[in-house]
């Protein structure tokens, strides 16, 4: 329907609103200049040969100031708003490129010109006197009360005059310039030239080719100049420079550099297109807004990224795309921004404010169960961070068996998705589903929701813990029972508890992060990061951030630690330091040697075929030994023993998938077990399956595979004989390359690699984790044990062990009922816990505790009479089993607990919240709580399973009748718990005669049934 | 208050005394009370309960009708916190006791003497009040549970003392009481399965008096 309707209303209401004001300028914007004090951004017009003046107040333009007569390329504003300094160029066309300034003295009128021998780039204004002025072949100090200059030296490329038509500023000067918000660091990004330093077309370099790109920083208070060098594959483009508040770190096209102009993250997909995009560094609010294009010709998004690793936290629809240079106004409310066809002018002050639409989850996992139950539904609320009202519509890209109620609206609003399993069933594992979010209103592009359906084979093992996001790596940490998980498109790591599965932590790493590993100590996490050429540490001590190992021109990517040598994979910038990298941990260095008699990277050395980026390493357990793994089918091993390379073989056309370093003398790559030499000692069967993980269990090792459907396997492999056994269907098929490899969103880092590493085992050796679709896979280690059929002996209420009715909390007790105890967490509940479910009528029961010997369930509303429950678990099902279901079957809750007391029946008093007993009796004229089941349907309805509203409160109606003694009680309320599922409460006043009594029945009834507990009552 | 002491002498006979001249006496009084122990038992073994000693004041107003006989009303508050212990372990709960009672005093002399030993009997209503803070869990709780709530009960007395002269119209006096009571089983309230031993209570009262005569 929503699709429907944007193709009804056209894509104008599909595509949603736009962020900020685009205002259009005749010319071409090569670089603005905000003054604040005349309400005025001045525009660098470069055709135009003039400065325009655009009014911030109104947005319209005032006169432009007297024209140039050259193309401006530059323009910076004095700090006491005094001196306008525009650069140009200069003879155009009458002689070869040269260049200029023009000073406008604003207070008294006045201009000067200086002439230059080539065309200026960029100026900048610090906190002092000086404009720093970037021309073609030399940095200069301009003081704009004198023009007199002073020459700094450098070479930097320019593309002279004339250019072809369309073409822009940007360009043509290959230069920007920031300043940082105290005005002492000034950061200049060129590219490095030689003479001529302007070039004609024909010479430009091609994009492709790596830039020699060069940094600039001056530093206002002292004049010191430091010039940094990069080489940049793409160019450093956007040109467009941006820096913090106190120039410890900026940002320079698509790279955000630290303090020392180290590479500290960089955003993963650039174009390297000069003229498109824009960076601004907003150090009020602690975020980046970056327009940097993914792609030619795409829709203009600022993203609105985290200060340290550029982690994507919104996507912004802009009306036009940034094109260089913006500014911020002094209270950091308004970023000025040159756009593709103007100016921006986005109030980023009220970002928060703009109508922006979101849902509350990333993921929505729908669970089936092998009691093949009906529709399975979940909530989702759809709502404005900002708490407006702001249209949405929803949409599936599969719709069948899926339904959205509703499917478009007003935020915030709840919605209600019901998905039919069976349309799912096919495909086995789980099915990925997009929503998307549209709203005609909202200036935001929200992250779509991923449904995640998974049916449910009968014979399927495993529970899955939903970890939202991409995960690409896990790491089990046996000493402190946890596991670190990688989570790639969020640049983190989160931290579970490997027993609860509770999320413990989460740490920040560089941006894209692929690899983890620890130290020998076990102290420290390391982790390495595909577009931040940086390993992250942690300390897992104090799960703090430790010095990270800095890398130079290198994005490091796995991490194996043996003794002496912790050697990684990564991706160069430049080619000929492709290699494998050696890391000093303690000195934080890192090198390049040769690999023993073996070559690294091309220099110095000729190494046709160095180590690539997308290889892996991992150690063995005892740390002697290191596996590496290419995909070109050649494998190497690290002997710690000896400090070297040992071996390397190339026996397979290729590599992939599932690796690991089982033992010094047992490795495993794909399907290929390898012994101590390397030597292909047998293959796994593989059929047509994909390996993904890999790992040591017990005495032997397991392996899982993911089929193109269906829910993948585990197995063990029995490393003696070299073959596998005890093959198990899992409930989620582990993660393989092509599952994990989507299509990128935005700035959003993606790097897979051939090879996965998906499976790790708890420390206490009780289940097996694998990475799936949806986060972990738990499958009990024991799960090629004999399962137990199960046997139903008894079907009684939870509460007092007696008859049941619809609604009732029930417990199922025999033999056999689970492989496992487990309880659900919060309502609703789950139809399957712990591979077990449960059906009576065919309905699905919802699940709260499992154990071998007792199930605790709810029984659905609308049966009577006798009704056939069946349990399934991997044993298989159990016979019926009759359950003889009355209209209503009160039952008090005899589960109170007060010191060494158990078994209380749950009768409180109001007066104090404690349970009544013979040092807490009952006393007249006060309330008492009694908390029970079996009470039956409520007004309104409540869904089995699931919570039991707060307003209105869902109430038995007629009310129960209640007696105490021989006095009856006034029934103030009788319905279901708010926020419980299936448990009842009862208050009731016990009136002024009350009469003593050390037993008193309190009698409950309900048509014609009733419970009584004894109570004692004094009186007074 | 004036109504209830002449119903007293009423009941006792003794409307004519005032014919003979008798003095009248209205005193304050204090001192410890001592309670023994009530034993719980029951099959699963016994605790010991009671009343902790603790102190008491009061008020009386009496009559010397004749030389050798007297009467007086009484009103007693004694702190009695209660208490149970079993195996090392006790525990105690808040509580208070109010008595409320008439005697009669055999004096060993007449009115004039300086020195005046007497024994006295007598009987009223005791009420026992927990007061403390009630909670479904109490230790001992296997054995009784000691309650908020409170228990009216009649009340018999004994006693011997000797009342000196300490002026024309100033006395004080020293006794000691033993209240006797049924066992107070609402406010200890014995577990199923055990019950108070003892058949019935005693509280036994060291006292001391201040009064003035006219």
């Amino acid at each position: 329907m929503a699709k429907l309707l944007c193709w009804l209303w056209g894509t104008v209401l599909c595509h949603g609103a736009t962020f900020g004001t685009a205002i259009p300028v005749r010319g071409t914007v090569s670089d603005i200049a905000l003054d604040e004090r005349r309400g005025i951004l001045y525009l660098a017009d470069f055709s135009g040969g003039r400065i325009q003046a655009l009014r911030t107040g109104d947005l319209t333009f005032a006169n432009s100031l007297p024209p140039l007569d050259a193309p401006a390329s530059a323009v910076a504003l004095s700090p006491d708003g005094r001196f306008l300094v525009a650069g140009h160029y200069l003879g155009f066309p009458n002689s070869a490129n040269a260049g200029g300034l023009t000073i406008f003295d604003l207070d008294y009128g006045l201009r000067e010109q200086v002439s230059l021998p080539s065309p200026v780039l960029a100026v900048a204004f610090g906190s002092g006197r000086l404009a720093l002025v970037v021309t073609a072949n030399q940095f200069l100090l301009l003081d704009p009360e004198t023009g007199r200059t002073q020459t700094l030296d450098a070479m930097v490329g320019c593309r002279s005059l004339p250019v072809p038509l369309a073409t822009f500023p940007a360009s043509i000067t290959w230069a920007s310039s920031g300043v940082s918000g105290d005005g002492q660091t000034i950061i200049v990004l060129a590219r490095t030239g030689s003479a001529p330093a302007c070039v004609a077309e024909s010479e430009d370099p091609p994009a492709t080719e790596p830039a020699s790109e060069l940094l600039l920083r001056y530093r206002v208070g002292n004049g010191q100049v430091e010039v940094l060098g990069w080489i940049s594959t793409p160019p450093l483009a956007p040109r467009a420079v941006s820096v913090n508040a106190d120039g410890s770190a900026f940002l320079a096209g698509w790279v955000l550099f630290d303090g020392a102009g180290n590479l500290q993250a960089q955003f993963p997909y650039a174009l390297g297109e000069l003229r498109m995009g824009g960076v601004a560094y907003d150090w009020a609010r602690n975020r980046i807004y970056a327009d940097i294009p993914a792609a030619a010709k795409e829709a203009p998004v600022l993203h609105v990224v985290d200060t340290d690793n550029l982690s994507v936290r919104e996507r912004i629809r802009l009306p036009q795309a940034m094109a260089g240079r913006s500014v911020f106004s002094s209270d950091m409310q308004t970023l000025y921004a040159i756009s593709d066809g103007g100016v921006l002018v986005l109030p980023v002050g009220a970002l928060a404010e703009a109508p922006r639409v979101a849902a509350s989850a990333e993921d929505v996992l729908f669970q089936g169960d092998s009691c093949g139950s009906g529709m399975l539904s979940q909530t989702l609320t759809v709502a404005d961070p900002a708490g407006g009202n702001v249209d949405f519509a929803l949409s599936v890209d599969k719709a069948e068996g899926i339904r959205i109620t509703p499917a478009s609206g007003t935020t915030p609003a709840t919605v209600r998705i019901d998905v039919d399993p069976t349309v799912f069933q096919s495909a086995g594992g789980t099915t990925a589903v997009q929503l998307q979010i549209g709203s005609t209103r909202a200036v935001n592009l929200p992250a779509a929701v991923r449904l995640l359906i998974n049916p449910r084979q009968s014979n399927s093992r495993g529970r899955l813990i939903s970890v939202p996001g991409k995960i690409v790596d896990l790491l089990a940490d046996a000493a402190r029972n946890r596991v670190y998980l990688v989570r790639q498109d969020q640049n983190l790591v989160l931290v579970y508890d490997s027993t609860t599965f509770q999320q413990l932590a989460s740490l920040r790493t560089g941006n894209t992060p692929v690899g983890l590993a620890m130290t020998l100590d076990q102290r420290y996490l390391l982790v390495g990061n595909d577009n931040s050429q940086r390993v992250s540490v942690f300390d897992l001590e104090t799960l703090e951030p430790a010095a990270p190992i800095l890398f130079s021109g290198v994005y490091p990517r796995t991490l194996a630690v043996s003794y002496g040598a912790i050697w990684v994979t990564g991706r160069a910038s430049d080619a000929k330091k492709q290699g494998l990298y050696l890391v000093d941990f303690a000195g934080r260095k890192v090198s390049t040697p040769s690999l023993g008699v073996y070559c690294n990277t091309s220099l110095p050395g000729s190494c046709n075929t160095p180590v690539p980026a997308d290889a892996v390493v991992t150690a063995s357990p005892s740390a002697l030994s290191i596996l590496l793994a290419i995909p070109d089918g050649t494998v190497g091993l690290w002997d710690g023993t000896v400090g070297r390379w040992a071996v390397s073989r190339h026996d397979f056309a290729a590599l992939s998938g599932a690796y690991g370093a089982l033992s010094d003398a047992q490795f495993v790559v794909d399907q290929h077990l390898l012994d101590a030499s390397l030597y292909p000692t047998a293959d796994l069967p593989s059929e047509t399956e994909v390996s993904s993980g890999v790992t040591l269990a017990g005495g032997g090792a397991l392996r899982t595979t993911a089929a193109a459907t269906g829910g993948g396997t585990l197995e063990r492999v029995d490393l003696a004989n070299a073959q596998s056994y005890h093959r198990t269907p899992m409930f989620e098929a582990p993660v393989t390359a092509a599952s994990l490899n989507t299509a990128p969103i935005g700035q959003i880092g993606q790097t897979i690699l051939p090879f996965t590493r998906s499976l790790a085992v708890t420390a206490d050796q009780s289940a097996a984790l694998t990475l799936g679709m949806s986060g972990l896979t738990v499958v009990p280690l024991n799960f090629d044990a004999p399962t137990t059929f199960p046997v139903v002996s008894r079907v009684v209420n939870a509460a007092d062990g007696g008859a049941v009715a619809p609604g009732s909390l029930i417990s199922i007790v025999g033999t056999g009922l689970a492989p496992v105890s487990a309880t659900a967490g919060d309502v609703p509940w789950p139809s399957s816990l712990a591979e077990v479910c449960a059906t009576v009528n065919n309905l699905s029961l919802p699940l709260l505790r499992v154990s071998p010997t007792e199930v605790v369930a709810q029984l659905p509303y609308g049966l009577s009479g006798a009704v056939p429950l069946i349990l399934k678990t991997p044993g298989g099902p159990s016979a019926a089993f009759l359950v003889n279901v009355g209209s209503a079957a009160p039952a008090i809750f005899h589960s109170g607990v007060s010191g060494d007391q158990m078994g209380l029946a749950t009768v409180v008093r109001l007066k104090n919240n404690d349970l009544v007993t013979a040092s807490n009796p009952i006393h007249p004229e006060e309330t008492i709580s009694i908390y029970l089941t079996g009470m039956g349907a409520t007004t309104p309805p409540v869904h089995v399973g699931y919570p039991a509203p707060f307003d209105p409160l869902a109430a038995v109606l007629p009310p129960p009748v209640v007696t105490l003694g021989s006095t009856a009680l006034a029934v103030t309320f009788a319905g279901l718990v708010p926020g419980q599922a299936g448990i009842y409460q009862i208050n009731a006043y016990v009136p002024h005669g009350i009469a003593d009594a050390v037993q008193a029945p309190l009698r409950i009834m309900q048509g014609a049934a009733s419970t009584t507990v004894l109570v004692r009552v004094v009186n007074p | 208050m004036t109504r209830t002491v002449q119903g007293f002498f009423l009941s006792c006979g003794l409307i004519g005394a005032a014919a003979f001249g008798q003095s009248r006496e209205f005193g304050v009084i204090g001192g410890m009370g001592f309670a023994p122990g009530l034993t719980l038992s029951g099959p699963a073994g016994s605790a010991q309960t009671g009343f902790r000693n603790g102190g008491v004041v009061g008020v009386f107003l009496g009559q010397d009708p004749y030389p050798h006989l007297g009467g007086e009303i009484r009103y007693l508050y004694r702190m009695s916190d209660m208490k149970l212990s079993a195996g090392g372990v006790s525990t105690k709960f808040d509580a208070r006791t109010q008595i409320v009672h008439m005697d009669l005093l055999l004096h060993a002399r007449p009115g004039e003497a300086a020195v005046r030993p007497f024994v006295a009997f007598g009987g009223g209503v005791k009420l026992i009040q927990g007061t403390g803070a009630e909670a479904s869990y109490q230790p001992l709780h296997e054995f009784a549970a000691l309650t908020k709530t409170l228990q009216v009960q009649p009340t018999g007395d004994v006693g011997v003392g000797v009342k000196v002269s300490a002026g024309r119209h100033l006395r004080v006096r020293f006794e000691v009481r033993d209240y006797i009571s049924a066992k107070p089983d609402k406010v200890i309230a014995a577990s199923p399965g055990f019950q108070l031993g003892g058949g019935v209570m005693h509280d036994i009262l060291a006292l001391a008096a201040l009064s003035v005569t006219w």
